[in-house]
């Protein structure tokens, strides 16, 4: 079964502080991801407005999904996008924090130039090992 | 599958346990497939007959 697949497959869902889910994938790769800025619809106004109605998200068939009720659902794929991109946010936060050009973020971290402009413009989800390496190089572990 | 909250051009989702793909409901075209190719073709061939169905269930949410 290709991995692709079960990248935007949820295994679990658990609601977080304010308008944050956190979602575990059929990969076993975890993401938080903040709806605030998403849940416009006015569809979605008892979400955002009703903590208890928001805490009873559900997953739907497959894992492909999740919902609150029929007409309120959001697809496993736009969920991971925006975990893409948050984490490109904070991908970006780290290179300044660290003063890292891409080049320099590319030797740090042992994959290609072309790699880092991935991970920063959100082209790729950024896989666990090199977050880890992030949290390495910003504790001082690592080159 | 028509998702309530979801971006891009008008699309539906087909999804079973070991496939997913994804149409563009104005013209049939494959945007995604991922997994087993086996349930493509009926999948098309409902779009083609539920079309119009399909975008006024998009636009309902999505307007």
């Amino acid at each position: 079964m290709p991995r692709k697949l079960f990248e935007t497959r949820i295994r679990e869902i658990s609601a977080g502080a304010g308008l944050t889910l956190h979602i575990v994938w059929q990969t076993g790769d975890s993401d938080d991801v903040d709806l605030a800025n998403v849940l416009n619809h006015p569809e979605f106004s008892r979400v955002r407005s009703d903590r208890q109605f928001f805490e009873q998200v559900q997953i739907g068939e497959f894992g492909t999904y999740i919902f609150w009720d029929d007409e309120l659902d959001i697809s496993g794929g736009h969920l991971a996008d925006l975990a893409k991109y948050r984490s490109a946010k904070i991908f970006k936060s780290w290179m300044a924090t660290n003063n890292l050009t891409y080049d320099r973020a590319a030797q740090s971290l042992g994959v290609a130039r072309r790699t880092i402009g991935k991970y920063a413009g959100a082209e790729v989800k950024i896989p666990k090992s090199v977050k880890l390496a992030c949290k390495a190089i910003s504790h001082g572990l690592a080159a | 599958m028509i998702h309530t909250l979801d971006h891009g051009d008008p699309h539906l989702h087909v999804y079973g346990p070991d496939f997913a793909y994804k149409f563009g409901i104005v013209d049939g075209t494959i945007v995604g497939s991922h997994g087993s190719r086996a349930h493509l073709k009926p999948a098309l061939a409902w779009l083609e007959e539920n079309c119009a169905l399909a975008l006024s269930v998009w636009w309902k949410f999505h307007a």
